[in-house]
């Protein structure tokens, strides 16, 4: 047996053979929580992920990316019984994670979009950068929202204030910039206020203008002032607007006369007796790892109390993102199997499972069809042409207009990423089955592509139908499909040479393994 | 139907069923009780020929020549009768006889960004709901010709809004490659439909496993994005993408351009069931050397424009077809330093076919083009007047969570163009 089928034949027995001893334990916060729900809900939570199947799920989670074939085997071989909670820290302190973290953190904070318009209002290299250190260096996140609610000045000098800045746009009053607060730093969704008393929760009209007030002295003058008056020749907005309302944040607390109002905000968002903004951020994480939300909605029932629990925990660890990470992605609930049942799911007795995110989807594009040469010549484009603007000329906003493309591949154009899973659209489903640069791009005969490179680097129908079902579903070929595959594979090599192996890839690039993360 | 409409029975039905959902209202023929309420329909799809950045009205369907801000270009006379536009479309001249002009189009809103949503919606961008694409409405409201075509397609660019708050299904496909927008959907090179078959069914096999396992609504739904994209892709109608199966003597009639190809494709997908199609042109932000950029921005898009209505009218189709040539807004008619216009909220919009009574100016603005000195068309009722086209009810409530939302917020046609 030579050394590569060794290793495949080691990768099936750690893929799927007896399971190490889980690194979680009762010391886990989540752990302890679920141990008694599942109990009180006479549910049987599955049973831990294989190292596949959590290497490519936590590398996904945390990195935005796949894992490659030979991190796979270096990390199935591993036989220390805590590898996982070693691999989870590694991982955390790494610049990716950190770069893209930050990323999925920044297109909340910019609403999941960025008109021409935005650019000019907001400078998003700066912005960019600022999140990215913050998340790289774990400052506290208490600390990260007060900046962005109360710097106020120069937009490269306080990069914190191009989040004002990006929401304030031509309106008269920036309605839009308090809804975003309030959704990002407190969990609320107080948009129906702006015209009635919600019909759900117990926020009434004055209270949503009175939580205005913090937002109302706010003017993008190029950089983020304030100013007492409103703007030359301001109208009355069309919407529900109230005007003479003194400033009153949610809970009823009004700043005192002599505090500025950003630092009254950023006070009384952080001071909540609910604390509602970890709640948030804690929510928010939640959702991107678990596909759900932890928080009730007006219309469903989910785990406040957990919660609760949690943003205590977070607090106390000096709100910091990278422990609430690590204790995430350490619970036995996250390193759970993911198949199972809508209904297991629901009391999360199966593992997590949902569509990768733009952000993830674009990365991982890139990775497979070996963009990255053609994304750097396109930044030394932008940088010469005399017709880009200024703005695009930084390639940390390039970077956020790859997003945009990728965002609009997974959801319908108009649907509300916070609330609409985005996984697919018939348009990317076109693309991917049948776009001519695309298909040229599953090449087998083209060197530099993944496919031309596994080509090059394994001789054997076998082993070539492993590596790529390990570069694109992270995991080698079951018994089944490799006798399949190499089949279909040898039965077509006389006349249609490596074209075959282009079907396979293109038969795992369509499908919801490959696009899910499970 | 019968029943339906002529019973007090069956008209209280039909508003159970109404309320009921659009599915079900749609089963039971809106287009129909539309007609009665608001008078002859005659459109059944729509081409938008959308003209990005605002074009000069000044130099193009409102001109004035020989005044302070009429610029260097003359008015010449058209085939319909009293109707002089600008002297750089002189294809769509000949073809006049069958457009009208509405020269009082008006806003507030002279961004880009929110004037382009506008012009797409009828609704100011909100902070707190997205609303659906005119193509999108047009589509639902209509319901599907064909099942396998997008029912609404999009070319040449991102659009600003998209299905908003309907269902996904009414989403505009997007084909944003104004040079080859058919790269998706036609079949590849040396990789032939068998090819694709033989994958599709490895596919599925390879889905079953997973999907079995992992039982998920959003999968099931993404299994049905990718199987609605197989029936495009296989379908015999697919062919409408491919402009290269029409007559050389056709092809040279919109001529050998990206915007030309782009109008002869969306005659192709309205002609095979596609209700709505957009062609997404410009770059019309003419703020410096705006004669010299509108003279080619003309030339560029008269030759395909004037095509497109000649073979409509030539197949049939115009009666039937609504045409809309638009952009977000207009110039100023006054010419800065940089012999550019600026940013101008009253311009105008052609427009044809579908019942629209040709020959006809709607709107007058003065001398200079500096106000609106006769009947003023707000956005509202220039949308208005394309749902009265289709017979949609511009107040029927679309949604009713998180609030109603109508297809328009008011807003009357413009009768004179029935």
């Amino acid at each position: 047996m030579n050394r590569a089928l060794a290793i495949v034949a080691l990768l099936a027995l750690s893929g799927f053979g007896p399971q190490e001893k889980t690194p979680t334990g009762p010391g886990n916060p989540i752990d302890a929580w679920f141990s008694g729900y599942w109990v009180s809900k006479g549910a049987t939570p599955a049973r831990p992920a294989t190292d596949l199947v959590f290497y490519r799920r936590v590398t996904l989670d945390l990195y935005g990316r796949l894992p490659t074939p030979d991190e796979i085997r270096a990390f199935t071989v591993d036989k220390a019984p805590d590898k996982r909670g070693k691999l989870v820290d590694r991982m955390l302190l790494a610049d990716e994670c950190a770069e893209f973290l930050s990323d999925v953190w920044l297109d909340a904070l910019i609403d999941h979009q960025m008109t021409s318009q935005d650019f000019g209002r907001a400078d998003m290299g700066p912005l960019r950068r600022w999140v990215r250190t913050q998340f790289h260096e774990d400052v506290p996140y208490d600390r990260i929202v007060r900046a962005l609610l109360s710097d106020r000045g120069s937009r490269r000098e306080f990069p914190a204030v191009n989040y004002a800045l990006k929401h304030l746009g031509g309106d008269p009053v920036p309605v839009k910039l308090a809804v975003m607060s309030a959704r990002l730093f407190l969990g609320k969704d107080i948009r129906c206020a702006q015209c009635h008393d919600h019909p759900f929760g117990d926020m009434t009209q004055q209270e949503f203008w009175g939580f205005m007030e913090f937002f109302r002295p706010l003017r993008n003058a190029g950089d983020l002032i304030e100013r007492k008056m409103p703007p030359a020749g301001a109208k009355r907005d069309d919407l529900g607007e109230m005007r003479g309302v003194k400033p009153r944040f949610l809970d009823g607390r009004e700043p005192a006369p002599d505090k500025a109002l950003g630092e009254a905000l950023a006070d009384f968002t952080l001071t909540t007796a609910e604390k509602d903004c970890s709640r948030a951020l804690i929510d928010r994480t939640w959702r991107q790892l678990f596909g759900r939300r932890l928080l009730s909605t007006p219309i469903e029932k989910n785990l406040d109390e957990l919660a609760a629990r949690l943003a205590i925990e977070f607090e106390r660890e000096g709100w910091s993102l990278r422990k609430l990470l690590r204790m995430i992605v350490t619970s036995k609930v996250y390193q759970m199997e993911s198949k199972g049942k809508e209904a297991d799911r629901a009391l999360y007795a199966a593992g997590p499972l949902k569509p990768m995110g733009p952000i993830q989807f674009m990365r991982v594009f890139t990775d497979v069809f070996n963009l990255h040469d053609v994304h750097r010549e396109m930044y030394q484009r932008i940088e010469a042409s005399e017709i880009a603007g200024e703005q695009f000329k930084d390639p940390e906003v390039v970077k956020l207009l790859f997003y945009g493309w990728a965002r609009e591949l997974l959801l319908p154009k108009g649907r509300d990423p916070e609330e609409n899973p985005g996984f697919g659209t018939p348009r990317m489903a076109m693309k991917f089955m049948n776009n001519q640069r695309i298909q040229s791009m599953i090449n087998a005969y083209w060197g530099p592509s993944m496919l031309g490179r596994i080509m090059s680097k394994k001789t054997k129908a076998t082993e070539r139908i492993d590596e790529i079902f390990l570069s694109i579903v992270n995991r080698p070929a079951s018994r089944g499909e490799r006798e399949e595959y190499v089949d279909y594979v040898e039965k077509r090599a006389g006349w249609e040479g490596k074209k075959p192996y282009e079907d396979v890839l293109w038969v795992l690039l369509n499908s919801s393994e490959f696009l899910f993360i499970h | 139907m019968t029943d339906c409409t002529c019973s007090r029975r069956g008209f209280l039905r039909l508003s159970v069923a109404m309320s009921a959902g659009s599915a079900l209202a749609a089963k039971f023929g809106i287009p129909l009780l539309a007609q009665e309420a608001t008078g002859p329909v005659k459109a059944k799809r729509c081409i938008v020929l959308w003209m990005m950045g605002a074009p000069s009205q000044m130099d193009t369907w409102d001109p004035k020549p020989g005044t302070e801000t009429g610029g260097p270009f003359e008015a010449i006379e058209t085939t319909a009768s009293g109707i002089k536009i600008g002297q750089h479309l002189p294809f769509t001249a000949k073809q006049m006889k069958h457009l009208s002009l509405i020269r009082t189009v008006n806003s507030h809103d002279p961004n880009h960004d929110t004037a382009q949503y506008l012009l797409h919606t009828a609704y100011r961008k909100a902070a707190d709901i997205e609303h659906p694409h005119l193509g999108s409405i047009v589509a639902s409201e209509l319901g599907m010709e064909v099942d396998d075509l997008p029912p609404a397609v999009v070319i040449g660019s991102a659009p600003p809004a998209g299905c908003g708050y309907l269902p996904a299904e009414w989403a505009p496909v997007v084909f944003d490659r104004l040079a080859d927008p058919a790269e998706d959907v036609l079949p590849v090179q040396n990789n032939p439909r068998e090819r694709l078959a033989r994958r599709w069914r490895m596919l599925q096999q390879f889905e079953a496993g997973f999907a079995e396992q992992h039982e998920d609504k959003r999968i099931q739904a993404r299994r049905q994005a990718c199987e609605k994209a197989y029936k495009v892709l296989t379908s015999e109608r697919v062919k409408a993408f491919d402009v290269r199966q029409e007559p050389l003597e056709v092809r040279n009639l919109y001529g050998n351009t990206d915007f030309g190809r782009a109008c002869l494709m969306a005659r192709r997908l309205a002609e095979s069931g596609v209700r709505f199609v957009e062609v997404m042109y410009g770059d019309w932000d003419t703020h410096a050397d705006n004669f010299e950029r509108v003279k080619t921005l003309c030339t560029d898009i008269d030759r395909p424009m004037a095509a497109l209505v000649e073979d409509l009218n030539r197949r049939g189709m115009l009666k039937d077809t609504l045409i809309l040539w638009m952009g977000e807004f207009g110039r100023t008619p006054k010419i800065n330093a940089a012999n550019g216009r600026d940013h101008w909220t009253t311009w105008s919009v052609a427009l044809g076919g579908g019942g629209i009574q040709p020959g006809r100016v709607i709107g007058r603005t003065d001398a200079l083009g500096m106000s609106i000195a006769e009947r003023g068309v707000p956005v509202n009722d220039l949308f208005a007047t394309i749902y009265h086209a289709f017979g949609i009810q511009t107040d029927k409530k679309l949604i009713q969570v998180p609030r109603p939302m109508k297809v328009i917020d008011g807003g009357s046609p413009v009768r004179e163009l029935f």
